[in-house]
């Protein structure tokens, strides 16, 4: 325990929290590497350039001792024709073509160094938090993953291997009533493999909140994702896509919503490190007063990647005075022969739009719900068709609500 | 119907403020067509965005009732709710928003403000088919956002369109002609004639007699500089295209 304390530099409180309960996990090499990955960096706060817009060491000054109020509700919970799976129950049922590997995967995290905080969650899931799942053939049904831990500090990890060819349609709910939960999710496509992955994120203002995912993309497969966001006290949700083959392809997409007192940060980065990739990224989101947009996105082109084909754009809708978008948008490119580009814009409700609408008869605040709503339902027409109802819908009574 | 008696409006803000209606008087009474001509930058537009509330334009003096109703103190949705409906010279662009969920939300939010229950779907798209085949547009393009890449006829008939699913009592066609070709213009005519009524009031402002042989006028009215200057009957818009303004602005001095 002294020897793990020292690996920190100056440790706060809420380090020395996760460092105590490290300590109580059984001893493991892998687990190990994970956490001294995590305690290189610590909890990242505003001078480590990748978190400089989210202060997570500010965020979570001590770990919160419980949850005093209940998630906000999922509409998505009960929804036909998916398999549900909730990593909470302790033994989940996996349909046909899902096969469970090991309930404690504590494989050392690759790149581990560079993301701490999933290093971290993959250093404390333990007992049955954390899955490994082999996809043999692709299910009949998509797969909802429920992420709702009720623990007051939760750390989960769940991977996928997809087998070459195999196709997994994902659904994943995060939602959390606060303290603190880190969530890493590995997809590994094999070949030829698709993943299809949807996500619905919403939490209580008081949440630290924080989703990464990895995904590595070998020749030729295929990444489809969307997300519906709305931010907690801190939210992080990172994704980073490594393509690994010739011809594999990403299309990423997210919306959000962030109210009063909510801080949602979106951080992707996708390395082409083959040639003949695509990827095209869509982000779009709506502040109000009191809110702040975090938007990170990276595409890294090595050398050798050429007819790299690459697109990435965001554009946030500042809904009222006083809400905040940070905005970084990056290429680095390697390879000569690409086409690769980037677009941000940060803007208000068009006048003209809105008089147009109510001369219709529209009452203001509808208009303006409308407006927003189409605004961000661009970043989510990839979403099958029940989850979009149901995300529009949240949508636009969120937006109702405060507009 | 409506009635507005020496209106007085300001465009901008503060220092900004321009006078641009300067003691407007007109009275369309129910079931008749008026058309109001006059130069570019007479104020037509103006009138019509100061009449269906539009912000950045302030009413310093005068009165503008409909149906007994002032409505120069309601929002923009209110006067809509009352019937007051605005073809817009420039339609504008609602990106992401299709043109039947569009008309169906505007037309239950009116129902709604007045009360009334909302429409059925059944109902609406069996209407909505009837008037987009009158109006010659295709279903794809009820599907498509509104006037997002529309040619400028296309958006006229949409305009029309929305009136004709709408129904409003009392409506403003600011220059609804332009930029239609000359089957368009009929075929928009025949929607505006459709919807005459004795129970409803049109203002029509347009440059071009063209469009008053489709659409006969009771009144013609000149906007120049702020005000009516000069009314008649449908014999002035045909002195109009002959003389241009020039004559008739000088005798109304
Ligand atoms: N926001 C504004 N700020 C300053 N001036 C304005 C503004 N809006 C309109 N104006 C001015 O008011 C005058 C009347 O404009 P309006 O659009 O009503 O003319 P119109 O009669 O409709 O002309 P047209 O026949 O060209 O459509 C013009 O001189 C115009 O420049
Ligand atoms: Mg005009």
């Amino acid at each position: 325990m002294a020897a793990l304390k020292d690996l920190f530099k100056n440790p706060t409180a809420a380090e020395l929290q996760l460092t105590e309960r490290f300590a109580g996990l059984p001893e493991n090499p892998q687990r190990t590497r994970n956490f001294e990955a995590f305690a290189k960096t610590g909890l990242p706060h505003r001078r480590v350039e990748a978190w400089k817009y989210s202060d997570l060491r500010n965020a979570l000054k001590e770990l919160p001792a419980e949850l005093s109020a209940d998630a906000p509700a999922s509409a998505f919970s009960g929804l036909g024709g998916v398999s549900e799976i909730h990593l909470t129950d302790g033994q989940v049922k996996l349909p046909k073509g899902l096969k469970l590997v090991s309930d404690e995967n504590v494989s050392a995290l690759g790149g581990a160094e560079d993301i701490p905080v999933a290093a971290l969650s993959a250093a404390l899931a333990s007992n049955r938090q954390a899955l490994l799942i082999d996809v043999t053939e692709s299910p009949d049904a998509p797969l909802h993953i429920v992420f709702d831990a009720k623990t007051a500090s939760a750390f989960e990890r769940i991977s996928f291997r997809i087998r070459e060819g195999v196709s997994l349609d994902v659904f994943e709910t995060h939602t959390r009533a606060g303290g603190f939960s880190n969530v890493v999710i590995e997809y590994s496509l094999e070949k030829g493999a698709a993943l299809s992955r949807h996500m619905y994120q919403a939490a209580n203002v008081d949440a630290v909140q924080l989703i990464c995912a990895i995904v590595h993309l070998e020749a030729e497969a295929k990444l489809e994702q969307s997300c519906l966001g709305f931010g907690a006290k801190l939210c992080r949700n990172e994704t980073r896509v490594f393509h690994r083959g010739e011809g594999a392809s990403a299309n990423m997409n997210a919306a959000y919503l962030v109210g009063d007192g909510f801080h949602n940060d979106l951080t992707s980065l996708v390395r082409h490190s083959k040639g003949g990739c695509d990827t095209e990224q869509l982000v779009k989101g709506a502040i109000m007063d009191g809110g702040r947009a975090v938007f990170q996105g990276k595409f890294y082109v090595a050398k050798n990647a050429q007819k790299t084909a690459a697109e990435m754009s965001h554009n946030a809708l500042i809904l009222e005075n006083g809400g905040e978008v940070n905005a970084k948008p990056e290429l680095e490119i390697y390879a000569d022969d690409v086409e690769c580009a980037h677009g941000n814009t940060v803007g208000a409700l068009d006048d003209d739009a809105l008089f147009y609408i109510r001369q219709r008869g529209v009452p203001a605040k509808e208009a303006r719900a409308l407006l927003t709503e189409a605004f961000i339902a661009e970043a989510l027409e990839a979403v099958p068709n029940a989850q979009r109802e149901i995300m529009k819908d949240e949508a636009r009574s969120w937006l109702t609500a405060r507009l | 119907m409506l009635k507005i008696e020496n209106l007085v409006a300001t465009v901008g803000e503060g220092e900004d403020a321009k006078e641009i209606i300067k003691g407007l008087t007109l009275d369309v009474p129910a079931g008749e067509v008026h058309a109001i001509m006059g130069p570019n930058g007479a104020g037509k537009s103006t009138l019509s965005y100061v009449l269906t509330g539009r912000d950045g334009y302030e009413v310093t003096g005068g009165s503008a009732e409909l149906n007994g109703a002032d409505i120069l103190d309601m929002e923009p949705e209110e006067r809509a709710a009352k019937g007051l409906f605005l073809s817009f010279q420039y339609p504008v662009e609602i990106p992401g928003v299709p043109v039947m969920t569009f008309v169906r939300t505007a037309l239950n939010a009116q129902r709604k403000l007045r009360g009334e229950e909302e429409v059925s779907a059944a109902e609406f798209l069996k209407k909505s088919r009837a008037v987009a085949a009158k109006l010659k547009l295709t279903p794809e393009m009820l599907k498509r956002p509104v006037n997002v890449g529309f040619s400028g006829g296309e958006k006229k008939r949409l305009e029309i369109f929305q009136m004709m699913m709408l129904e409003p009592k009392f409506l403003i066609l600011d220059e609804t002609d332009s930029g239609l070709d000359i089957d368009a213009l009929k075929t928009v005519s025949d929607g505006v004639n459709e919807l005459r009524d004795p129970e409803r009031g049109m203002l029509v402002i347009t440059h071009y007699q063209r469009l008053l042989d489709h659409i006969q006028p009771d009144k013609v009215h000149v906007l120049a500089n702020g005000r009516i200057i000069t009314s008649g009957g449908p014999e002035l818009a045909l002195r109009l295209e002959k003389e241009g303004y020039d004559g008739v602005l000088s005798e109304a001095v």
